[in-house]
C-alpha cells in the first residue's frame, strides 16, 4: 500500500477528467435558449427572479442597488417552493434604489434568515446583482441578468 | 464538495469497501451547488476571464480549467475545450468533450463560456488557462471547430478518463482536443505547426471517413512527436476497477507500459505543451483566484501554487462590496 496515497490522487484527478455533463444539460438540451428554469436556491436570471414597482416587467437593473428593507414576504401561486420578497429602498432621493419585487427560494430565504423587517443590500456586479444580508454581510441571491444566465447553458453538438 | 466525495469513494474503493458500486454513481451525482457568496466570486472571475479572451481580439481560445489542487502530483488543469466566438448565436462557448452520464457514452457539448469558467469543482480556488493561437493556426482550429462533421469526426465512441491516446478504443475531453487540433493541421489546405511532414499530413484528398479521422489525428500526432502526460501508479487497481467504474479502462494501455505502471493520458498540460513547442507565436494567460484575490500571469511558466502571485503578476482584489 505504499503507493496508495499517490495512486488515489492520480485517480482523483482521473474522476475529474471524467468531466461529466451537468444533470441539467437534458433539460439545456431541450430548451437551450431559454432562462426560464434558470432558478437555483443561490441565483436566478433577472427575468424570472426580478420584477419592477409595476409588478409585471423587469426593472432597470442599474437602479437596483443600495440598501431595501422588506415590507412583504408573499407566496407566489402555483409555485409553493419559492416566495416574493417586496423590497423597498431605505433612502429617498435621486440615489435611492428602485422598488422591487424579488422571487427566491424558501430554502434560500430561511437559510439567510432573513424575514419581513428586515434589511438587504442590492450590490452592483459585472454579471447583475448580489443581494447581501446581515453581518457580516453575505450574499444569499444573486440575479443574473439574462444574457450572464443564457451563457450558463450546456447543449449536445448533434448534426 | 464533489471532488471530495469522489476521493473518499475512491479511497473507499481502493480499500476494498462496498463503496466500490457506490462510487461509479458518485461522479454522475449533482454537485454540490455553490453557495451565493461562492458564486459571486466565480462569477466575478468568470467575468475577470471573459475580458482576456475578449481583448484578445481572436475567435477561437484553447480554455483549461482545474480541479483539485493537486500539486503533489503536479496537475493542475484536468479539463481542456475549445472556446469559439459567435458560434451558433452564441457569442462566446466553449466546444468541449463530457461524459454523458444518461448515455454513458462521450459526447461533445457546447456550453456558455460563463458556464464552462464557473463549472468549478473547488469554488475555494480555481485556475484558468488561456491559449492563443497565431492567424494561420487559429484559422484552420476555427474552421474544423465550428463545423460539426469534423467536430464529432474525432468523437470517439467509449468514453475512459484515463484513454490512452494512441489507441481509439476510448476517448477522454482532452484526447478529443488534441485530436480536433490534429484534424485541423494535419489536412490539406490547413496549417501546420513548423515541423516535418508528418506521414499522413500530406497532399492525399480529404475522403476519409469518421472512423479514419480519429486514427489520423493519432498518427500525425506521434508523427509530431506529441507526449502525453504520464502517471506513474499501480496497476494492480486498475485490473478491477474498470469493472466497477465505467470511465475508467485498462484495454487500451499498451502491456509493456502497465508491466511498468505507467498511464499515458491526456491532459491540458501535455496540449499546451506540445502547443507550445509546435506553434511559434502561440502565447498564454494564466488567471487563478484564491478567495476574493485574482491573479493574472502571462508566459508559458505556472503560477505559483496556492495562486500566490509573481513580481510581474497583475492582482486584482474583488471587493466584498
Amino acid at each position: 500500500m505504499r503507493h496508495l496515497p499517490k495512486t488515489l490522487a492520480i485517480f482523483a484527478t482521473l474522476a475529474l477528467v471524467a468531466g461529466v455533463a451537468p444533470l441539467s444539460a437534458l433539460a439545456a438540451s431541450s430548451a437551450a435558449s431559454s432562462v426560464s428554469d434558470s432558478l437555483t436556491e443561490s441565483s436566478g436570471s433577472v427575468s424570472d427572479s426580478l420584477k419592477g414597482s409595476s409588478h409585471s416587467s423587469s426593472p432597470d437593473n442599474k437602479q437596483v442597488k443600495g440598501d431595501y428593507k422588506v415590507t412583504d414576504v408573499a407566496a407566489v401561486d402555483g409555485k409553493p417552493d419559492v416566495v416574493e420578497l417586496h423590497l423597498q429602498p431605505v433612502t429617498t432621493g435621486a440615489d435611492a434604489g428602485a422598488e422591487v419585487y424579488l422571487t427566491v427560494p424558501r430554502t434560500t430565504l430561511a437559510k439567510a434568515g432573513i424575514a419581513e423587517g428586515a434589511t438587504v443590500t442590492a450590490l452592483q456586479r459585472p454579471y447583475g446583482i448580489a443581494f447581501a444580508a446581515n453581518q457580516p454581510r453575505a450574499a444569499f441571491f444573486l440575479a443574473l441578468a439574462d444574457d450572464v444566465a443564457a451563457d450558463m447553458k450546456l447543449a449536445p453538438v448533434t448534426l | 464538495m464533489r471532488p471530495l466525495v469522489r476521493g473518499a469513494a475512491l479511497a473507499a474503493l481502493l480499500t476494498g469497501t462496498a463503496a466500490a458500486h457506490a462510487f461509479s454513481l458518485d461522479v454522475c451525482a449533482r454537485p454540490r451547488e455553490p453557495s451565493a457568496d461562492e458564486r459571486d466570486v466565480l462569477l466575478r472571475f468568470g467575468a475577470l476571464v471573459r475580458e482576456q479572451v475578449v481583448a484578445s481580439g481572436q475567435d477561437i481560445v484553447l480554455v483549461a480549467r482545474s480541479g483539485l489542487d493537486l500539486h503533489k502530483i503536479d496537475v493542475r488543469y484536468s479539463h481542456e475545450g475549445v472556446a469559439l466566438k459567435d458560434n451558433d448565436g452564441k457569442p462566446w462557448s466553449v466546444r468541449q468533450l463530457y461524459y454523458s452520464c444518461e448515455e454513458r457514452r462521450p459526447r461533445v457539448y457546447d456550453e456558455g463560456l460563463t458556464g464552462f469558467l464557473t463549472g468549478t469543482d473547488d469554488p475555494a480556488i480555481g485556475f484558468v488557462s488561456l491559449v492563443f493561437l497565431p492567424p494561420a493556426q487559429a484559422a484552420s482550429l476555427r474552421s474544423t471547430a465550428v463545423d460539426k462533421h469534423h467536430a464529432l469526426g474525432v468523437l470517439g465512441a467509449s468514453y475512459s478518463a484515463n484513454a490512452y491516446p494512441f489507441s481509439t478504443l476510448h476517448q477522454n475531453c482532452n484526447q478529443w482536443v488534441i485530436e480536433l487540433l490534429a484534424d485541423a493541421w494535419r489536412r490539406p489546405g490547413r496549417e501546420a505547426p513548423d515541423t516535418p511532414d508528418a506521414p499522413d499530413a500530406a497532399d492525399a484528398p480529404d475522403t476519409r471517413t469518421d472512423a479514419d479521422a480519429r486514427a489520423g489525428a493519432q498518427s500525425w500526432l506521434r508523427a509530431q512527436g506529441y507526449l502525453p502526460t504520464v502517471f506513474t501508479a499501480s496497476a494492480h487497481p486498475m485490473t478491477w476497477l474498470p469493472a466497477f467504474v465505467p470511465w475508467l479502462s485498462n484495454d487500451d494501455h499498451p502491456p509493456e507500459e502497465l508491466a511498468h505502471n505507467r498511464y499515458n493520458v491526456s491532459m491540458p498540460a501535455s496540449i499546451e505543451t506540445f502547443v507550445q513547442a509546435k506553434v511559434p507565436g502561440a502565447t498564454r494567460v494564466e488567471i487563478c483566484h484564491a478567495g476574493r484575490r485574482v491573479v493574472l500571469h502571462r508566459g508559458w511558466d505556472d503560477i505559483a501554487e496556492g495562486c500566490v502571485p509573481g513580481a510581474s503578476d497583475q492582482v486584482i482584489e474583488l471587493a466584498s462590496d
